[in-house]
């Protein structure tokens, strides 16, 4: 059961990474994205780690990728993105380079694709929990949840945790400073 | 379970604490930038002290903070020592700041917690071995530079370098973040020393955790060669350099070199002294990295027009020594490339310090090779304390660059790599032709057409001068100074 | 199998009554809000249809069902189509958290236990959130496929509208968990029935809670993505017929949902109403929850007060529609941005102390 629902999110996740950067139209990218966040979120809760899958919704797709969407509207690159080639600057690079650019990145997918696939079974914590409840053998809830993330957060992971407050703190007073301008 | 000591995080706490502080104030100084600059000044002088302290202090010797477990923070003396580094270079910096945006016609007073900021990254970079942790730290350094470099917004330069910077620094991160999570996949762990156990029995075993660990670590040596513009990572060094303020410049060739080479030292050794294995490895790809960043950037260097862009190849090149110095056991090298980063800290400083005072009247940068022509004549205390940068970069006794590339060029020859050595000296003098070409620029050429308008040297960047120069000079003639305490800061050095 | 079915069947059996008792409210909330304003302004409303106009949803709903369902010639069909899909889902599935009574009325129907909330996560009300987090992008995406000024601007307004309030929103009810120590809906209102209402304890959060609401529900006076007098009808300007009618639903559908929550966790959800002072006299409570009878009867209490105090909530809505002006759209952000969040956090500062110092008084 855990692997038939593992196996839909995943293929979905897939679809929508692989729409994001099919489509041609970015709205349809962005569409894409969401649905690949939206998998990715029912991953979480496969896991049984329901507040990660939570925040990844409200974080990504609520905040970011509408974020994203407004952007996309905003510059009305719906009639510019018909035509992918016609925002670019300098050379372009020739059709050889982009073939080989994707045969390697395809190739690095399935060099670590393999290796990963040949790892024995390990003890993720969370795996199987689904299967536990549906054989009635109740558990689950107790991983993943807020108190564990929060534990964590505020003694192993508390330097860390600052130190993420802070940078998101520069990125948002560099990206006022670079595009404010003045009058 | 450990207190937290407070004093561990300090070298971090303070950049940190005294630029987002500084940001809250800004609007009510933005009126008064001379105040504000003094500020901040003062600022980049604690995040100098207390490393200073800590290290004179002595005690440091590895006092740790985090909870439970294995730590987040590491204090040690070469985390200090860098530290100390990063402080010197941002107050050089900084006194470069106002004289050359007042120039370019940008006020910008943001440039100040900025600095603070990106020193703060630098040091938490430097000062743990948690693979979590210095990605955070590298963002932290990161982010305030990319801003920085597009400052200037009034010069089209500056803007492409903000760009091309961000863009290709999300790649690398991206890198670094792909290489985290496969080294995580390979061993289950996140901290160095951790990893460095496990990466030894994965070895061992070998198989397909073994693929995972070396992807992985491939992919975090991709990134940090990019930070450092490691041939054939460096595309974006060259117009990042030249883009950015002249003084954002001078702090991000030094300080980010200084903070990625400091992961280094304890990413590849310590994960090598648990595994053999693994040292085999690595070794011949560093060797490959270094030989490549020593001729490409030297033969390119040669060729260009602009001292900003020569001295951003420069730089390249001098990744490519520093590589070299990685090589070498873990006592010896560690001393060699800490000494050298002090060399190049204050010789590269002092070039961009000149170069940032060529600007046009229109606050475009005037650094065109033919407006030094004559400077002898002109400004004879500019053209000498010039000279003395560009000896010392090309490594000429008795500059302090020579005995940076000396040391370097003996160790490599004694730990059993004389073709790297070969390289090395060829590379150098090669390199030599075009920081000479500088000189007899200066030096012979007669005065043509005009000086540019910023070539009048005030109270900071004089200060700047001369610091750099008074020390690349005593660096040179005394190494023993500061070679002695760093080989017993290397000698103690065991991976984390 | 047994656990099978109890994980799949049983809740889809109770989504599906939920979804229906749904449709049916959102089609009299309407007749009642018409009656409401009408007598707020001293008309009388919609009385043709039916004794009182009682029917009027009804010829509403025939109308919208049977209307032409027109897709503009330009617009993206296939976005056109989801968004107003997007918007219904999105207020539906918070609804899968709101527990409607207590679990002393959970029933045994043929050996399946049947509770009365449809899953009860222990991130439930973090959950709702994420999830009216999703609806932006059914307003947003309606907008942009209209292929339309007026729509477009609609989307646009409420993208920047939604992202600024869902701070508050989310800001305003962590005072509210840190006292209670869960973010679970039903252990929430367990709380409240072991101690008081959390509205005494979080007026603020109350209030900041509920104006994100009203604002994230692009509902009067922060209706600015369909202000009739700029944008025509705004977001869904283009829409007509089933469609059109989605958006209608999801808009009803998310009001009751904020109000459920502002319910559930402030005015102690399906208890009875004492005012939190339910302690006193614990005799009380019990009567007015039915604690003689069995999980049938306690059921029926539970609702019945639920759907009451709901009830009253979402009276406040239509209050504020006819009683005040719209916000001009720098002030909805001024509001939003300069006051809503700082006092949010400013609050969740309060709350933290004045915690700590109950501690200590306590210890």
């Amino acid at each position: 059961m855990e692997l038939l629902v593992f196996s839909i999110l995943a293929g979905l996740a897939l679809a929508g990474a692989i729409g994001v950067i099919l489509a041609r139209n970015p709205v349809y990218s962005a569409l894409g994205l969401l649905l690949g966040l939206s998998a990715v979120a029912g991953l979480f809760v496969v896991l049984w780690a329901e507040f990660i899958a939570v925040v990844q919704l409200m974080v990504y797709a609520g905040g970011v990728l509408v974020l994203f969407l407004f952007v996309i509207m905003l510059v009305d690159l719906e009639q510019r993105g018909l035509d992918t080639d016609a925002g670019r600057i300098g050379p372009q690079p020739s059709p050889g380079w982009r073939v080989a650019a994707a045969m390697l990145g395809i190739l690095f997918t399935v060099f670590v694709g393999a290796l990963l696939l040949q790892e024995p079974a390990r003890e993720v914590p969370g795996a199987g929990a689904l299967d536990a409840v549906l054989r009635g053998g109740g558990g689950g809830g107790a991983l993943g949840n807020l108190e564990h993330v929060g534990q964590l957060l505020y003694t192993s992971y508390l330097v860390p945790f600052e130190l993420a407050s802070v940078l998101l703190l520069v990125a948002m007073i560099g990206a006022v400073v670079l595009a404010h301008r003045e009058r | 379970m450990p207190e937290f000591e407070i004093q561990v995080v300090l070298p971090t706490l303070v950049p940190a604490a005294y630029g987002l502080l500084l940001l809250l104030f800004t609007p009510a100084l933005r009126d008064d930038r001379r105040w504000l600059w003094a500020v901040s000044l003062g600022g980049m002088a604690l995040a100098a002290f207390f490393p200073a302290w800590l290290l004179f202090r002595a005690g440091a010797t590895g006092e740790t903070a985090g909870l439970p477990g294995r730590p987040m923070v590491v204090m040690d003396p070469l985390s200090l020592w860098l530290d100390l580094l990063f402080a010197i270079a941002g107050f050089l910096a900084l006194l470069l700041v106002p004289a050359y945006l007042d120039r370019a016609r940008a006020h910008r007073p943001e440039i100040y917690p900025l600095m603070l900021l990106a020193v703060a990254g630098m040091t938490i970079l430097v000062a743990t071995t948690n693979l979590v942790m210095i990605f955070l730290g590298l963002e932290v350094l990161s982010i305030p530079l990319y801003v920085m470099s597009g400052l200037t917004r009034e010069r089209e330069a500056s803007i492409e370098a903000a760009f091309k910077y961000f863009l290709l620094g999300a790649v690398a991160a991206a890198f670094l973040v792909y290489g985290i999570a496969l080294v995580y996949a390979a061993t289950g762990h996140l901290d160095l020393g951790d990893v460095a156990t496990a990466a030894g029995a994965v070895l061992e075993t070998g198989g397909a955790r073994a693929g995972l660990l070396a992807a992985g670590l491939a992919m975090i040596l991709v990134a940090f060669a990019f930070k450092v513009g490691a041939v054939p990572f460096h595309f974006w060094a060259p117009d990042v350099y030249q883009g950015a303020p002249t003084p954002v410049t001078a702090f991000m060739a030094v300080g980010t070199k200084a903070a990625a080479f400091g992961v280094l030292l304890r990413l590849l050794p310590g994960t090598a002294g648990a595994a053999e294995a693994l040292a085999r490895r690595w070794l011949p790809v560093v060797a490959a990295l270094a030989v490549a960043t020593m001729v490409g950037g030297n033969l390119v260097a040669l060729v260009q027009v602009r001292v900003k862009r020569m001295l951003a190849w420069s730089s390249i090149a001098h990744a490519g020594y520093l590589l070299l110095a990685l090589l070498a056991p873990l006592a010896i090298g560690a001393r060699n490339l800490l000494f050298y980063l002090v060399v190049y800290t204050f010789m590269t400083i002092g070039a961009f310090a000149v170069v940032s005072l060529f600007q046009e009247e229109e606050g475009d940068d005037a650094d065109q090779l033919d407006r030094f022509a004559g400077l002898w004549k002109r400004r004879p205390l500019l053209a000498i304390a010039m000279g003395i940068f560009m000896l010392s970069l090309a490594g000429i006794p008795p500059m302090g660059g020579f005995t940076g590339k000396y040391v370097i060029f003996v160790t490599a020859l004694r730990t059993g790599h004389p073709v790297l050595a070969a390289v090395m000296g060829l590379a150098a003098v090669v390199g030599a032709a075009y920081y000479l070409r500088v000189i007899t620029t200066m030096f012979l050429r007669e005065p043509s057409g005009e000086l540019p308008a910023g070539v009048s040297v005030s109270l900071a960047p004089g200060l700047v001068l001369a610091v750099s120069a008074v020390l690349t000079i005593v660096l040179g003639l005394a190494p023993g100074l500061v070679l002695g305490p760093l080989g017993e800061i290397a000698s103690g050095m065991i991976g984390p | 199998m047994q656990t099978f079915l109890e994980a799949f069947l049983v809740p889809a059996i109770q989504a599906v009554v939920v979804v229906l008792l749904m449709l049916l409210a959102v089609a009299y909330i309407t007749l009642l809000e018409r009656k409401v304003i009408a007598f707020m302004q001293v008309r009388i409303g919609p009385n043709r249809v039916g004794p009182r106009g009682l029917l009027q949803p009804i010829a509403d709903v025939v109308k919208l069902l049977l209307k032409e369902d027109i897709v503009p010639a330009k617009a993206d069909r296939f976005v056109f189509w989801l968004a107003p899909i997007l918007v219904t889902m999105t207020a539906i599935a918070a609804l899968a958290v709101i527990p409607w009574a207590g679990t002393d009325a959970t029933l045994h129907v043929l050996g399946y236990e049947i509770r009365p909330v449809i899953t009860d996560v222990n991130v439930g009300i973090i959950y709702v959130l994420s999830i009216s987090s999703i609806g932006v992008f059914g307003i947003v995406l309606g907008g942009w496929a209209s292929h339309s000024k007026y729509p477009l601007l609609g989307g646009l307004r409420s993208a920047a509208q939604m992202i600024s309030y869902e701070v508050p929103l989310g800001l305003a009810i962590i005072g509210a968990l840190m006292i209670a120590e869960t973010a679970s809906t039903v252990k929430i209102v367990e709380w409240q029935a072991r101690h008081t209402w959390l509205f005494w304890l979080q007026p603020v959060g109350v209030l900041l809670f509920y104006i994100a609401g009203v604002a994230e529900n692009n509902r009067a006076p922060f209706d600015l993505p369909e202000a009739e007098s700029e944008l025509v009808a705004g977001f869904h300007t283009e829409y007509s017929g089933m469609k059109f009618a989605f958006f209608f639903l999801g808009e009803y559908i998310s009001m009751i949902v904020v109000s459920a929550l502002v319910v559930t966790i402030y005015f102690g959800g399906w208890l009875p109403i004492t005012f939190g002072l339910g302690y006193l006299v614990p005799a009380i409570p019990a009567a007015l929850s039915g604690a003689w009878g069995g999980p049938g009867v306690h059921l029926a209490f539970g609702v019945f007060w639920f759907a009451l105090k709901t009830f009253l909530v979402l009276y406040v809505y239509l209050w504020l529609r006819a009683t005040f002006p719209r916000y001009r759209y720098d002030q909805l952000m001024e509001v939003g941005w300069k006051f809503m969040i700082p006092v949010s956090l400013a609050w969740i500062l309060f709350t933290g102390v004045a915690l700590l110092a109950f501690d200590a008084l306590a210890a």
